[in-house]
């Protein structure tokens, strides 16, 4: 019996629900239409798409399966926690960081003016959906923080509350689809600095974290 | 240090309840020690400190130098039921060619698979196994305490919990009762067959 890698332990887990990953197929078919031949806002508003999506697959849940005692060979083993944990958020994450990689390629294919600013915004919002999404959904089940998330926003949205009224770089992490248009680049950086730190505070807590059995219990 | 594994003075608790409470315990290489105990004894919260994913609130847990590979098993319950038995394996660099998922088992066929891919292998590793016999057929029982048995003559450490008390006295070299969180030797009476001594002890715990 050899020990797995994290990384191909949780592939092999199957973290997204197959109906989440046949949607961001359908949104990444719908985003490159509308990239490729749409209008110049193309790729904004196909990425504005798929960060919904990627609400939901980042969301995937850590503690809820680590304590049906799913991922026990590989949380035994001395790997690592903070390893271990990584590993999960990038196989979250990869999905729809992947959609999202095509469809910068299928812009810069068509040569869509302002595409590098446009992209290093993409970027961003990507990253801060993908890292809070997971964060928050860490002790939840399984795309239940990207529900919450969706429907806050909705909320939000109907109750026409202003977004802004809050510090720029904690609305933008509450809605990252504002970091599309243009910003201030510091405050970008902030907006993904304060994602990056929500993210590392998560792996910080990994050693401390009980995963006891629910169903022992 | 001899021992493969080493708690001492590891105390418990899930919010008020202590469900371990200043538990010792030594498993040495090439020993096996059977864990009784009563329903909610925290038998399994025991072996999950032991394995190193319950962190225990107060006392410590020591692994031999170099740190043993651990072999825990939960029971079949804790395999993931959507992935499929030949990936699962491959994981652990067994080959299995079965395209079924792993929910698609019966509940003995899964604790069999799960114990299979845990005691694939030899070495001189610690052995942690949560009511291993639970589910399996006489032949599987067979299997169980047979490879049990051969990992120990190898020098590995084993603990297991279990109510079975013919199974856990074919493989087990000594007992440990765990009562409202406590750890207590089962004491030796003479004259005594030793699975006889095992349910006085056990009955004795549940009074």
């Amino acid at each position: 019996m050899k020990s797995p890698g994290p990384l191909r332990f949780f592939v092999a887990m199957d973290l997204h629900a197959p109906y989440a990953l046949l949607t961001l197929i359908v949104v990444l078919l719908i985003g490159l239409y509308m990239t490729a031949a749409g209008p110049a806002t193309g790729l904004e508003d196909a990425v504005g798409m798929l960060m919904f999506v990627q609400m939901f697959l980042a969301s995937s849940g850590f503690s809820d399966r680590a304590r049906r005692g799913h991922f026990d060979p590989l949380l035994t083993f001395a790997n690592g926690r903070s390893r271990a944990l990584a590993a999960h958020w990038m196989i979250s994450s990869l999905p729809g960081l992947t959609a999202w990689l095509l469809l910068v390629l299928a812009a810069i294919v068509r040569g869509s003016a302002g595409t590098t600013a446009v992209i290093c915004g993409t970027a961003a919002a990507m990253f801060i959906v993908s890292a809070v999404a997971w964060a928050a959904g860490f002790t939840l089940a399984r795309g239940t923080a990207g529900f919450l998330w969706t429907a806050a926003l909705f909320v939000m949205l109907v109750r026409r509350v202003n977004v802004m009224a809050a510090p720029a770089p904690l609305s933008y992490v509450f809605c990252p689809f504002l970091l599309m248009k243009p910003v201030d680049p510091f405050v970008v950086l902030a907006t993904v600095l304060i994602a990056a730190v929500v993210l590392l505070c998560v792996w910080r807590r990994a050693p401390w974290l009980d995963i006891y059995l629910l169903e022992r219990a | 240090m001899n021992a493969r594994l080493e708690l001492a003075g590891v105390t418990k608790s899930f919010g008020p309840q202590k469900v371990l409470d200043d538990v010792w315990i030594e498993v040495r290489g090439g020993e096996a020690v059977g864990l009784v105990g009563a329903n909610g004894a925290g038998k399994t919260t025991m072996l999950r400190i032991a394995a190193g994913l319950v962190v225990a609130d107060r006392g410590t847990v020591r692994w031999s130098e170099p740190a043993p590979r651990i072999r825990y098993f939960g029971g079949e319950m804790t395999l993931p039921p959507q992935v499929q038995v030949g990936r699962w394996a491959g994981l652990f660099g067994v080959r299995i060619d079965d395209r079924r998922s792993i929910g698609q088992l019966s509940r003995g066929n899964r604790q069999f698979f799960g114990l299979r891919i845990v005691l694939a292998g030899t070495g001189t590793d610690l052995i942690l196994l949560d009511e291993p016999w639970e589910g399996l057929d006489p032949a599987g029982t067979a299997w169980l305490t047979s490879a049990l048995r051969r990992w120990r003559a190898a020098g590995a450490g084993i603990l297991i919990s279990s109510h079975r008390l013919h199974d856990l006295d074919a493989v087990c070299t000594r007992f440990v009762l765990l009562q409202s969180g406590r750890c207590h030797p089962v004491a030796e009476r003479e004259r005594l067959p030793r699975v006889e001594q095992l349910a006085l002890a056990f009955a004795g715990a549940r009074r």
